[in-house]
């Protein structure tokens, strides 16, 4: 065979190969939830546990059986009936739906590693004599354990866990933020990449974002081709966001009722319109805050109406004593944004959340400036909004050390991340 | 897929062997341009009430491709392929008699080898991914993308003259991201453009 004859060989090899790399380009992650349902029986004929109850049961736990999955530990938080655990080791989270019956109160649900596909079932219980009968009564017993079992997969619980409250949840002591500290859940709660069960930017996410710690939400917004916001990141329709094959290239090519009809977000839900999304964070979720990452500036027009007709029905529930405040805030990520925000003629008096500088969150009188996290703590910046009552929130921090260092060393007001369940952890421990 | 991919590893040393020692010849250039059916395999569809849905269509495509002396010739392959179509049958969200259809435009630089009138050929490049939709003939939405992918595929040409060869195709395209795959029957008429 002559030298040419191997050559073309080695081509063929070398073409089937890139040919190989590129069908390997696909890259579809899993969303990973346990079957709960297995779980179902847990709970069956359980009643309501009572907000009081439930607040009672919050708080810094140390794991006395269990340590070697989830560290030695762990903060209790309630998001309305759901229970959260947010542990110390590895980034684990624990979702549970609660009831209560016979005196006893019973949890079943599921632990994730935020950062991993690791996952598996739990179920918890806090008996009458270990603390139950007190915190059903509304008064803080003396001690509290909480006894339950843990399993890998899909596998029923049977490894044992074993918790012991040990004290309240750190608060921040400052008058002119009510104390409050805002855990941002990015994209509604997560990227698609983080193997949440519900697609980032949809409304299912974003009513599961409390039970992962967050108290507030960024979403980003898009208008379609007939000016409907709604949400979406990217600028393209592409398969790391959605399914459907009719999806090609912008956004806002495509009218509302065609995306309704033709696509569907990763985990099968219809993309929202901001509308509906604003109505369900302030109907059906206990959410403080909304950052609206506004990706064209021509969407300025529509948001803040629905804006304003979502911060006025909010303030009619608080005021009724159904819900906690409510921030709605444009986002003002880029000078295009900037300049047509502050073109419009309510600017000042609708609430924004500045990007770009100190003076420009000056000018457009944004109540938060948001720097980038690479940037640092920008220590006197942020004393000096403070100074002018305004805020400062950081974004968007992942990394569990940098969350650490920008919470012992930071001043910011909050902090938007992909992992709130990771921010909520080393909030709360803190004393 | 991979596997025919590796496959398609073991066999291509088979023909390349099959090269007799020559000296070195003339360059030839071919075009090839082939008409045909395809089928359309897509993972990522998604169920539209009401509506007639259809995966099959015509392939139409041009390759113009250098072969030199040796085994492996080299050329560009582009065409039409419509991947699939649907028309809306009674009012949904959508109004009916709204039509969808979705093609591709293949632009890939294909590598081929040809012996005996057999022709194996691979292929990698983009593929312009083009949906258009109209309701009573007027446009409704026509939008574009670029996608990665690859083909793949075999065929027979007979010699009707020195210049003219006619045959078949069967070929494999695959628009890897969007996980579309389409498979295709084709006649195709050769010409050898200088020899």
């Amino acid at each position: 065979m002559k030298i040419t004859n191997y050559a073309s060989y080695a081509v063929c090899i070398a073409i089937l190969l890139i040919s190989y790399g590129v069908e390997s380009c696909n890259s579809e992650l899993r969303i990973i939830v346990p079957d709960v349902e297995l779980l179902a029986p847990t709970l069956q004929g359980t009643g309501v546990i009572p907000n009081p109850s439930r607040k009672l049961i919050e708080g810094v736990y140390a794991v006395s059986q269990g340590n070697g999955r989830f560290g030695d530990t762990v903060i209790l938080k309630h998001d309305r009936e759901a229970l959260s655990i947010f542990c110390q080791k590895n980034s684990t989270y624990m979702v549970f739906r609660s009831g209560t019956k016979d005196s006893s109160i019973l949890y079943a649900g599921y632990w994730r590693n935020a950062q991993s596909p690791q996952t598996g079932l739990c179920t918890l219980e806090i008996r009458p004599n270990d603390g139950a009968g007190a915190i059903l009564r509304a008064t803080r017993p003396e001690t509290l354990t909480i006894r339950g079992a843990v399993g890998g997969s899909d596998a029923l619980p049977s490894e044992p866990l074993v918790l012991k409250y040990v004290r309240p949840l750190f608060e921040r002591k400052r008058e002119r933020t009510d104390g409050k500290f805002w855990i941002i859940a990015h994209r509604g709660g997560g990227r698609n990449s983080d193997r949440l069960p519900f697609s980032e930017n949809s409304t299912e996410l974003i009513k599961f974002a409390g039970k992962l710690g967050a108290n507030g939400v960024e979403i980003d917004v898009r208008l379609t081709r007939d000016g409907v916001p709604v949400l979406y990141h990217d600028e393209n329709l592409n398969t790391r966001l959605i399914d459907g094959e009719y999806m090609v290239g912008a956004i806002g090519n495509y009218t509302f009722a065609q995306l309704q009809e033709l696509c569907r977000l990763k985990n099968g839900e219809r993309i929202p319109t901001l509308d509906d999304v604003l109505r369900t964070i302030v109907d059906s979720t206990a959410l403080t805050s909304v950052w609206l990452d506004i990706k064209e500036p021509s969407a300025i027009e529509k948001i803040i109406p629905l804006q304003k007709k979502y911060l006025e029905r909010a303030q009619a529930l608080q005021a009724a004593g159904k819900r906690d405040t409510l921030e709605i805030f444009s986002g003002l990520a880029t000078d295009e944004i900037y300049q047509a925000f502050i073109a419009h003629p309510e600017h000042a008096s609708v609430p924004s959340i500045c990007e770009l500088s100190v003076s420009q969150t000056q000018q457009a009188n944004s109540k938060v400036f948001a720097p980038r996290w690479t940037l640092g703590t920008l220590q006197s910046e942020v004393s000096r909004l403070h100074a002018e009552n305004r805020r400062a929130f950081v974004w968007t921090l992942d990394q569990p050390e940098f969350i650490v260092q920008f919470l012992n060393e930071g001043n910011y007001d909050g902090i938007l991340t992909n992992y709130p369940t990771v921010v909520a952890y080393n909030y709360y421990i803190r004393r | 897929m991979k596997v025919l991919l590796l496959a398609l590893l073991i066999l291509i040393p088979c023909l390349a062997s099959a090269q007799e020692d020559t000296l070195r010849g003339d360059y030839r250039l071919i075009v090839q341009a082939n008409l045909g059916f395809s089928q359309a395999r897509i993972e990522r569809s998604i169920e539209v009430d009401k509506a007639d849905y259809s995966p099959l269509g015509f392939l139409r495509t041009l390759r113009l491709i250098w072969r030199p002396d040796h085994l492996l010739g080299m050329g560009v392959e582009t065409g039409l392929l419509r991947v699939s179509n649907l028309i809306v049958k009674q009012d949904a969200t959508l109004p009916t008699g709204t039509t969808l259809e979705l093609d591709a435009i293949p632009v890939l630089l294909i590598f081929s080898m040809e012996k005996y009138g057999i022709e194996l050929t691979s292929g990698v490049g983009m593929y312009n991914y083009r949906v258009n939709a109209t309701l009573n003939d007027a446009d409704l939405t026509a939008s574009t993308q670029w996608e990665i992918g690859w083909m793949l595929g075999g065929g027979y040409a007979y010699p009707l003259s020195r210049s003219f060869s006619i045959g078949g195709d069967i070929r494999f395209y695959s628009i890897t991201e969007r996980q579309v795959t389409l498979t295709s029957l084709s006649a195709k008429v050769q010409w050898q453009l200088w020899y």
